[in-house]
C-alpha cells in the first residue's frame, strides 16, 4: 500500500463500479422480508388483556389470470419430474430445471411477483442431498425424489444449491398459479378454508373504504384464532378486534400493501366462556379513540379459525400444526428445560427429512444464543410476559441447544417459573 | 411519525444506493451486499417511528453492525478471520495491479477492521462518528484502524508493489 491515497482512491472506484438497478423495487423486497420476520415473531396473545400490536403482513396482490401455460413433462437427472406441486393449497407449475456436474447443481432465481418451490432429484438411489439457500446453513434431507422442496417468496431473489455424495443431483422449478386456494375469496384475498389445521369458521373482506366488517362463526370452538388484514388506511390507523362489545386487543399496524393469504401471519386467539356466541368484529379508527377511518384506499378483512385449545397465559402453548415454508408441520415431540435452569440441548428427531424446531422462551426480558445444527443464532424476548416463541427449520439428526448469554447488555435472568421449551413438527402435507 | 423524516419507501427509493455502495465495500460482493442492505432496511423498517435524527445514519449504523457482528442470526455470508491467509503464488500476483491487490488485501482483513477502513476512509467519519456507528470506543477504532493498516502493509499481495514508495501515514 502506497499511502492513505491509495486506499480511498481503491475505495472510490470500487464504489463507483455498483450499479443499483434494483433501487426503485427494493422496497418490495424489504416488505416481504418484513412479513418473513413476522411470521418469525409468532405470540401467543391470550385473553382480552393482552394488547399486542396487530398487524397485517405485505405481499402484492397477486394479479388475476395470465399465467403461462404449464411447461411439457421433463426429465431432471433422468427423473421424470412432475408436472405441478401443491403448497399448502396453491398450485405450482413446472417453469424449468437444472441439470447438476459434479454432484452440486445450483439456480439462481431472481425476484418475482409469485412464490417458487424449487425442488430435486438425485441420479443414483441414494437419496441424501444438501440443500442450501443462499448463506443460510445447509439442510440436510433424505426423500424421495421431488418428494420435497424450499419455497422462495415473491420478490425475493435466491441462490439454490443441492449437493450430493454420489452421482449428480438436478433442480426443478415450480410457480405458484392465480389459481386461489379453497376458502373466502374476495378481490384477489383469500382466507383459506384450513390454516394451521384449524378449519375457518368465517371470513369477511371488505370493499374498498370499509372500515368496519363483522363476522358471525358458523360455530364456537373453545377459543378462537383470529387472523386479520388492514391495508391502505392513513398512518394514524388504529386496528380494534372485538368479540361481542368487549375490545379484545389494537394497536397500531396498518400496512402499504394488500396481502392476499392474510391467514398465514400472526393470530391472535381468544379464548371463550362457555355459552358466549358474540360476533367478531375488526374495526379501524384514527388513534385509539378517533373516529372511524375514512379513505377510500383503505381494505380490512377478518379470518375466523377454529382453535380446539385454549391458550394459556402463563406459557406458550405447541399448537398441534403449524406452517413455515410451504409446508404444514405436525407437533412430534417437546422437550423443556427444568424451571429456573439457564439451558436446554436436545436432539433433533432423526425423520430423514428436516424438522422444524419451534423454541419458546417462557420467560420475560432474557437474552439466548443457540446452536442449531452447529450454527450460532440469537433469539431475545423483549415483552414483558413469557411465550415468545421462534420457528427454524433444522436437519434431522442435529443438535439443539439453547443458553442465557449476554448479547447486547443483560442478559436477563431465569426465574424459578421460568424456563425453555422446544417443541419438534414433522412435515405433515 | 416526525415531520421532516421522509416516508420508509421514499427513503428507500432516494438514499439505499449510496447504502449499497458501503455495503458493497464491507461484503466485496454484489449480491452479499444486496442481501446485507436489505437486512439493515429490513431491522430499520420496525424502528422506522422511533428513529429520531437523520434515518440514514440509523440504517447506516444497523447496516455495518449487521456486518460486523459475529452473533447475527440472519446474515452470515462471510466468515472472518484474524489470521493472514496463506500467501499468493508469485505468478498471480504478477499480474494484477497494486489497486486491485489493495482491493483483495482488504477482503482478508476481519471484519471489524474492513468496516473501520470503509467508515474512516470512504465514508469520511471521524474517529468519534465511527466510534458511535460501531458502539465502542474511539480507542478501539484506533486500534482496529492501525491493526487494519498494518495489515494491509504486510499483506503478501501487495508485496511486489510497494518497493520504493512511502506507507503513508494516519492523516
Amino acid at each position: 500500500m502506497n499511502g492513505l491515497d491509495d486506499l480511498r482512491d481503491t475505495l472510490d472506484r470500487h464504489a463507483d463500479t455498483v450499479v443499483d438497478d434494483r433501487a426503485l423495487d427494493r422496497h418490495t423486497d424489504v416488505h416481504l422480508r418484513v412479513q418473513a420476520v413476522r411470521r418469525r415473531r409468532r405470540t401467543v396473545v391470550a385473553g382480552v388483556a393482552a394488547a399486542a400490536v396487530v398487524a397485517a403482513g405485505v405481499v402484492t396482490l397477486l394479479p388475476g389470470g395470465g399465467d403461462d401455460p404449464p411447461e411439457p413433462a421433463h426429465e431432471v437427472v433422468g427423473v421424470p419430474a412432475p408436472d405441478e406441486l401443491t403448497a399448502l393449497g396453491y398450485r405450482h407449475t413446472f417453469t424449468t430445471s437444472v441439470e447438476g456436474e459434479d454432484g452440486r447443481a445450483v439456480v439462481k432465481l431472481e425476484g418475482s411477483p409469485k412464490p417458487r418451490l424449487v425442488t430435486w432429484a438425485t441420479s443414483t438411489d441414494d437419496q441424501q442431498a444438501r440443500v442450501q439457500v443462499d448463506v443460510e446453513p445447509p439442510l440436510t434431507y433424505d426423500v424421495p425424489d421431488f418428494g420435497d422442496w424450499v419455497e422462495v417468496p415473491a420478490g425475493i431473489t435466491a441462490r439454490v444449491t443441492v449437493r450430493t455424495e454420489e452421482g449428480n443431483p438436478g433442480i426443478a422449478v415450480y410457480t405458484r398459479t392465480s389459481d386461489r386456494p379453497a376458502g373466502i375469496t374476495k378481490d384477489g384475498v383469500t382466507f383459506r378454508e384450513t390454516v394451521e389445521g384449524l378449519p375457518v369458521l368465517g371470513a369477511t373482506i371488505g370493499d374498498p373504504g370499509e372500515a368496519d366488517v363483522t363476522v358471525d362463526p358458523s360455530r364456537y370452538a373453545p377459543a378462537l384464532d383470529l387472523r386479520f388484514f388492514c391495508a391502505g388506511g392513513p398512518e394514524d390507523t388504529y386496528v380494534h378486534l372485538a368479540l361481542g362489545a368487549n375490545e379484545v386487543t389494537g394497536g397500531e399496524g396498518c400496512d402499504a400493501i394488500v396481502q392476499n393469504d392474510p391467514a398465514s401471519f400472526d393470530a391472535t386467539v381468544v379464548p371463550l366462556r362457555p355459552g358466549v356466541n358474540d360476533s367478531v368484529r375488526l374495526y379501524v379508527t384514527r388513534g385509539p379513540n378517533g373516529p372511524p377511518v375514512d379513505d377510500p384506499d383503505l381494505r380490512i378483512g377478518l379470518g375466523v379459525y377454529a382453535a380446539e385449545e385454549r391458550p394459556s397465559t402463563k406459557t406458550s402453548t405447541f399448537p398441534r400444526y403449524v406452517e413455515e415454508g410451504g409446508h404444514l408441520w405436525e407437533l412430534s415431540d417437546r422437550v423443556g428445560s427444568a424451571p429456573g435452569a439457564e439451558s436446554l440441548e436436545a436432539r433433533v428427531p432423526d425423520t430423514g427429512s428436516p424438522v422444524l424446531a419451534r423454541i419458546s422462551l417462557d420467560a420475560a426480558g432474557v437474552q439466548v444464543v443457540a446452536v442449531l445444527d452447529g450454527h450460532e443464532t440469537y433469539y431475545q424476548n423483549s415483552t414483558g410476559t413469557r411465550g415468545v416463541t421462534f420457528q427454524e427449520i433444522v436437519s434431522p439428526g442435529s443438535r439443539v441447544a439453547l443458553r442465557l448469554a449476554a448479547i447486547v447488555g443483560d442478559p436477563g435472568t431465569m426465574g424459578p417459573g421460568d424456563s425453555f421449551q422446544l417443541g419438534f413438527y414433522e412435515r405433515a402435507d | 411519525m416526525a415531520a421532516d423524516k421522509p416516508d420508509f419507501d421514499d427513503f428507500v427509493a432516494a438514499r439505499s444506493t449510496a447504502l449499497l455502495r458501503t455495503a458493497y465495500l464491507l461484503t466485496h460482493d454484489h449480491a452479499l451486499a444486496e442481501d446485507l442492505l436489505q437486512t439493515a432496511l429490513t431491522k430499520s423498517w420496525f424502528a422506522w417511528g422511533r428513529i429520531s435524527g437523520n434515518p440514514e445514519a440509523y440504517v447506516r449504523k444497523v447496516l455495518v453492525n449487521t456486518f460486523a457482528s459475529s452473533w447475527r442470526r440472519r446474515w452470515n455470508g462471510e466468515l472472518a478471520t484474524a489470521d493472514l491467509p496463506e500467501r499468493g503464488t508469485d505468478d498471480t500476483v504478477d499480474a494484477i495491479t497494486t489497486e486491485h491487490d489493495l482491493w483483495a488485501a482488504m477482503a482478508r482483513l476481519p471484519r471489524r477492521q474492513r468496516a473501520v477502513i470503509v467508515l474512516r476512509y470512504f465514508e469520511d467519519l471521524t474517529e468519534v462518528q465511527t466510534a458511535d456507528v460501531l458502539r465502542c470506543s474511539v480507542g478501539t477504532v484506533k486500534s482496529q484502524a492501525s491493526k487494519a493498516l498494518a495489515k494491509l502493509r504486510i499483506d503478501p499481495g501487495l508485496a511486489e508493489h510497494r518497493a520504493g514508495a512511502g506507507t503513508g501515514g494516519e492523516s
